[in-house]
């Protein structure tokens, strides 16, 4: 597994900003806090939009294990429910995120997806752990842990 | 807000297979390349990712639809097999959802691929300011100012619209079709171009009332003889042909129909209603949205680039792909417009530019083939090409009808498939053509394409064992000349 240093990533988050802030009219994208509902978030799989992602990203209370699917992908429909054990084991103690490649293909390229599903681990603004290809509830949790 | 500025030694200039493979060529060869590649949406507002037409609007779509059609009618031959099946039912938004499926997995697949090859992506459009410096526009109005020593111009083309009433309102084209989310239901097909018989032959063979309102001839630029047996092969298959109209307007109906109207070449008119109009009349290169007059590249009448090795009049500017003029190449070709054309001249020309290699691009023999219901496959000339440039008493055409044993059991028909080899005599009969009608014709094309490029005569294709039972083997066994007059057929049973 592939260690990615923050800086990297920190290098490429910036002109995401900068695509958002653009689609904002010009107008600086609030760094809104996190506004999901804890309630909802318990232990299950949410899809996020670029935009959401970039504000999970500050968030930097719990880590993130994100999984970067497209709806084509065969392997992806395979891991989805392993990510649901995933997100259910956990509960608050880790946001279990989902982004379709297709979709927010900018999220993709800035965090170097060449295959799918991705799942990458994100702590702290760093991506400390990323593997490609299906995995099994275990596997996505040994990730974790 | 400043544009970004950005300074490449390549710039490419269209995402599709030439482009592509000539990025990545070029980055292979430790040079700094960017791809801009940005697709406007077609009137009824249809837009795809990236890797051009073939990929998208193209060759992997209409494959794709050839074949649902062509398990249509296996489904229909099973039963003289022993199947016992219910009457096979087509779902219109099954097929789409899944082709569309996998070419968003091939864009995502190029996407990747260009990140994995170092090549910078722009998915924005690119306008020339100056010979070296092109502005590049993405969706969000983003601007980018990329200079580069070398650039490789491949924008492809899209489909012409007749310039009649209600034609943009109301019609589609090849760039919609493959992404309808409602069954197409009766279709009229403008056109008889290979696009519009191998639509028009995949929406019958899934079921839906389909009519071809053709001008003058099907095909135009392959063999007529061949494009003859596609067509009758359509009709005998129940697609309806209009000859000799070309359509006046197309109105909506109070039912939501699309009316058109047409003139024939006799002065009448005539007027149908059908649910989708398909305009196939053509394609236009996109060369004329791009500031090309600013970087100096001269264009002929009809808006294509002329090449010489791909080079353009301006010495580090290149073209490849659909956009170049087959007519001024030398010799003339007219299979420039074909993806693996494109990419193969856009990696030859990256090997000539970046790696000190001289192998150019040689745009003769090249093998195509034509989806049609019945499957037209060809390699290098059309007999009357071959007449034209040999004189006829320096061509000798072998030929035969046959029908493939797999047809024997369900009774297709007789005498519907056809090969034949032109040879030019005064070569020892070198095969200067070949002409396929029948099953897979891509896959046996594909083959007699190397031997013909290797200069393969009429010798050797009858030193040339067959394998048996098949269709190709027909091609080993060739004995009938056309000049002798005597008869291609076999006899039944």
């Amino acid at each position: 597994m592939q260690h990615l240093c923050w800086l990297v990533l920190a290098a490429c988050i910036t002109p995401l900003h900068a695509l958002a802030l653009t689609a904002a009219g010009g107008q600086r994208l609030a760094l809104r806090p996190s506004s999901r509902s804890p309630a909802l978030a318990m232990g299950a799989v949410r899809q996020v939009t670029t935009e959401e992602f970039e504000a999970e990203l500050q968030d930097c209370a719990t880590p993130i294990l994100l999984d970067v699917f497209a709806v084509w992908c065969g392997p992806c429909q395979l891991m989805a429910p392993e990510m649901d054990k995933v997100a259910e084991h956990y509960g608050d103690r880790c946001r279990v995120l989902k982004i379709d490649a297709d979709d927010e293909a900018e999220v993709a390229d800035t965090l170097q997806v060449r295959g799918l599903p991705t799942v990458l681990l994100i702590n702290d603004m760093s991506v400390v752990m990323r593997a490609e290809g299906a995995l099994m509830a275990d596997e996505l949790k040994e990730i974790v842990d | 807000m400043a544009a970004a500025e950005a300074q490449y030694d390549l710039l490419v200039i269209g995402g599709g297979s030439g482009g592509l493979a000539c990025s990545k060529r070029a980055a292979s060869h430790g040079k700094k390349v960017a791809v801009c590649d940005f697709v406007k949406p077609s009137p009824p507002g249809t837009t795809w990712g990236l890797g051009g037409t073939c990929v998208n609007v193209g060759c992997i779509p209409k494959k794709l639809m050839h074949q649902a059609a062509l398990l249509g009618e296996g489904m229909t031959d099973a039963e003289s097999f022993g199947w016992e099946v219910a009457a096979p039912k087509h779902n219109w938004e099954t097929m789409v959802g899944n082709v569309q499926g996998h070419i968003k997995s091939l864009n995502f697949g190029y996407r990747s691929d260009l990140m994995s090859n170092g090549v910078k992506y722009y998915n924005a459009y690119a306008t020339f300011l100056d010979p070296h410096t092109v502005e590049a526009v993405d969706k969000k109005g983003k601007v980018t100012k990329i200079t580069a020593s070398e650039i490789v111009i491949c924008t492809g083309g899209r489909p012409r619209y007749p310039d009649i009433p209600g034609a943009k309102e109301l019609g589609i084209t090849s760039d919609d079709v493959f992404a309808l989310k409602s069954p197409p239901g009766r279709t009229l097909v403008v056109g008889a171009s290979y696009v519009a018989l191998e639509c028009a032959g995949f929406i019958k063979g899934v079921g839906y009332d389909t009519t071809v309102m053709m001008r003058s001839i099907p095909l135009r630029g392959f063999d007529q003889q061949m494009a003859g047996l596609c067509k009758t092969y359509m009709q005998e298959h129940g697609v309806a042909f209009i000859e000799g109209a070309v359509p006046t307007a197309v109105e909506a109906t109070p039912s939501g129909a699309k009316k058109v109207s047409w003139k024939l070449a006799d002065g009448s008119v005539g007027s149908g209603e059908y649910d989708t109009v398909l305009f196939a009349i053509g394609r236009d290169v996109c060369t004329s949205a791009i500031g090309i007059d600013k970087a100096g590249v001269k264009l002929s009448s009809n808006g294509k680039v002329p090449t010489v090795n791909e080079q353009t009049n301006v010495p580090h500017i290149y073209a490849i792909g659909d956009i170049i003029d087959g007519e001024a190449l030398n010799p003339p070709s007219a299979t420039t417009e074909l993806t693996p054309v494109a990419i193969q001249a856009g990696k030859l020309l990256a090997d000539r530019l970046y790696a000190g290699k001289s192998a150019l691009m040689d745009y003769s023999m090249v093998a195509t083939t034509v989806y049609t219901p019945l499957e037209y496959g060809a390699v290098g000339l059309p007999e009357e090409e071959a007449i034209k440039l040999h004189g006829e008493d320096n061509i000798e055409v072998y030929h035969s009808y046959f029908k493939p044993l797999e047809w024997t059991l369900p009774h297709r028909g007789d005498n519907v498939c056809y090969a034949k080899l032109i040879c030019l005599k005064p070569e020892g009969e070198r095969v200067i053509g070949l002409h396929v009608c029948g099953p897979n014709a891509g896959e046996m094309t594909q083959g007699f394409a190397v031997a013909i490029k290797a200069g393969a005569t009429k010798a050797h294709f009858d030193d040339t064992v067959g394998i048996h039972p098949t269709v190709a083997e027909e091609f080993t066994l060739l004995a009938t000349t056309k000049r002798s007059g005597d008869s291609a057929e076999k006899s039944g049973c």
